[in-house]
């Protein structure tokens, strides 16, 4: 049970951050928890925890401004978003700065719990298997896309759907849909199949 | 209208004049009763008769006290008779409110207006007498459709909230249920939580309760009810509206607060007053977001005559193009909301006998709104405040 490695929480909802360190303490993870962006930044950038849990909604800096800061596109641990309903805009932004996957309020300890344990499975089996083809592969357009976008477009050419995608990868479907169309946006491509004849016609030469 | 009674007239023209008053007394509108000296009724004309349900012929030549409820009546002769004896007019010329009697007993509200004549016959008054209970009627319904669309206005706020107050709900109910699932989680896995257990049960009633309060205030917010007057300190009002306020905010913003000490009671409709320092607190907030450190200050204190409420922004301020419809119903430049916070805002201070103004600020300085409320003196203070609970839960 014990060491399944520390998770950070910030939030700046006292209860919220007790009750989902509580949760994930009972999962035997190492819980820090952090009322507001700065505090949690100065860590983070020193030591990388298993998995991040950021509420997108805080006072002074936002989850959105934290993600920047921390250049969580490049940032080596998954890191969710947790956002209430109707924030969708906002959460697909998150997205977009690097945040692997969004869990909407309110949620259940169960689905934290299946999220964070699939999402850190994911990226210990990315470190063991090492980069694809296609993540090292010089295609047009390549230094455009972050690594999590090469990620997502490795399973896209590799033909898996949106869900099947997601499961590899620990993150929605829904998720996958945005980072395919932002995908297709920056490297110019109409459909799916277009995107999979730039990459692999680039690939081949 | 007294030519007829002309002595030099000939007669047959007194007839001519005759038939022309009494066209004239028929046609009118307005009920038209005259009576002599001693208050025997001389004429009374169509209008009369259907607003007294009596035909002329039956009151001609009674006492006027006929149709009047009893409380009048009762006086009625000794009215005249000083008026007689003093010349001290007061009623005639003057007009008033009075009731009046119907044939079938129903007392109702009149407008009277009472004229003198000198005649050869002697002394006459004349009154024009004009049913009230129409007006009343509609000055009620304005009244309930003033009332209506103030609630309206408080429902189309909390409307407009409604996002960020869902996420305001969403903290407390999204920390109840990880807590109850942390205990059944455990129970599951065979840990024994023990001490804890009773503690995380607690806290889970704590988010419980937090979230009644937040469905609680919102309630008190939309509830349509009656307007009332109670005598209340303005602060605790101000402080109540400005939590309401901010739950309903996305981007928390401090508001920087600064109250005078021992500021003297007002009279108001707490709701209402609450409406308006919402609605101002809310605008407050969207104006100073466009400023790179958002302030807003919510100031109270007092005039001479006033309790004035200031909440002023650190935003653009107010174009001058948007000034002049600033306080107009439907004129609102934002994209959501019906346009009317700022017009009913006003009707509500105006009501309450004070009023909402404006410094638009501009060039570097933000908008500031100022709320006025008469002081009570407190004489008067003291023989209104009928069960107004000084610090009642309706806050």
């Amino acid at each position: 049970m014990a060491g399944q490695g520390d998770i950070f929480v910030v939030d700046d909802d006292p209860a919220v951050r007790d009750a989902l360190s509580l949760v994930m303490s009972l999962e035997g993870y190492h819980v820090r928890s952090f009322s507001d962006g700065a505090a949690f930044l100065a860590i983070a950038r020193q030591s990388v925890p298993a998995c991040v849990i950021l509420d997108v909604h805080m006072p002074g800096r936002s989850g959105l401004d934290i993600l920047k800061e921390l250049e969580a596109d490049r940032y080596p641990a998954p890191i969710f978003i947790i956002s209430g309903q109707g924030d969708i805009p906002m959460a697909v932004d998150a997205i977009r700065h690097g945040a692997l996957d969004f869990i909407e309020k309110p949620f259940d300890a169960d689905t934290v719990v299946e999220r964070v344990r699939e999402a850190i499975a994911a990226q210990t089996q990315r470190a063991g298997n090492g980069a694809g083809d296609l993540l090292t592969a010089h295609f047009p357009g390549h230094d455009l896309l972050t690594p999590r976008e090469r990620e997502v477009l490795v399973q896209i050419a590799n033909g898996a759907s949106n869900k099947e995608a997601g499961r590899k990868l620990g993150i929605s479907p829904r998720t996958i849909e945005v980072h395919r169309a932002r995908i297709m946006e920056k490297l110019g491509a109409r459909n799916a199949a277009d995107l999979v004849r730039i990459v692999l016609k680039d690939m081949r030469a | 209208m007294h030519e007829a009674t002309d002595r030099s007239e000939t007669t047959e023209l007194g007839t001519v004049s005759e038939a022309r008053l009494l066209s004239v007394l028929d046609t009118a509108a307005d009920g038209i009763i005259v009576i002599d000296a001693r208050g025997r009724i001389m004429v009374f004309n169509k209008a009369c008769e259907k607003m007294f349900g009596f035909p002329a012929v039956q009151v001609i030549g009674e006492n006027v006290k006929v149709v009047m409820p009893t409380e009048y009546a009762v006086a009625h002769d000794e009215y005249i008779g000083s008026y007689i004896r003093t010349g001290e007019k007061k009623i005639i010329g003057i007009g008033r409110e009075v009731h009046g009697r119907h044939a079938d007993g129903t007392v109702f509200p009149l407008e009277l207006s009472v004229g003198e004549a000198q005649t050869r016959e002697g002394r006459q008054f004349i009154g024009i007498l004009r049913d009230l209970r129409p007006r009343k009627e509609s000055e009620q319904r304005l009244a309930e459709l003033q009332s209506d669309l103030v609630h309206l206005a408080r429902v189309s706020a909390i409307d407009e909230m409604g996002a960020a107050i869902a996420h305001e709900l969403n903290q407390p109910l999204t920390a109840l249920m990880l807590y109850l699932q942390a205990i059944r989680r455990a129970h599951a896995k065979g840990i024994d939580l023990k001490a804890m257990t009773g503690d995380i049960l607690d806290k889970a009633t704590g988010e419980a309760e937090r979230a009644g309060h937040i469905i609680q205030r919102m309630r008190q917010f939309v509830e349509k009810r009656d307007p009332v007057r109670q005598l209340r300190v303005l602060d605790p009002l101000v402080d109540d509206a400005i939590e309401l306020t901010l739950l309903g905010q996305r981007h928390r913003i401090a508001i920087g607060r600064e109250q005078e000490d021992d500021l003297p009671l007002v009279m108001v409709d707490p709701v209402q007053i609450q409406q308006i320092i919402v609605n101002l607190v809310r605008n407050a907030i969207e104006a100073a977001g466009q400023s790179k450190h958002p302030a807003v200050r919510v100031a109270t204190r007092r005039t001479a005559s006033h309790v004035v409420l200031e909440v002023s922004d650190n935003g653009p301020g107010i174009a001058p193009e948007a000034l002049p419809k600033l306080f107009q119903a439907f004129a609102s430049s934002k994209h959501r909301g019906m346009g009317l916070g700022l017009a009913i805002s006003r009707t509500i201070a105006q009501n309450h006998g004070g009023d909402l103004v404006v410094d638009p600020g501009g060039q570097g300085r933000g908008a500031c709104f100022a709320l006025s409320l008469p002081i009570r003196d407190d004489k008067k203070a003291i023989e209104t405040d009928q069960g107004g609970q000084a610090h009642g839960g309706a806050g």
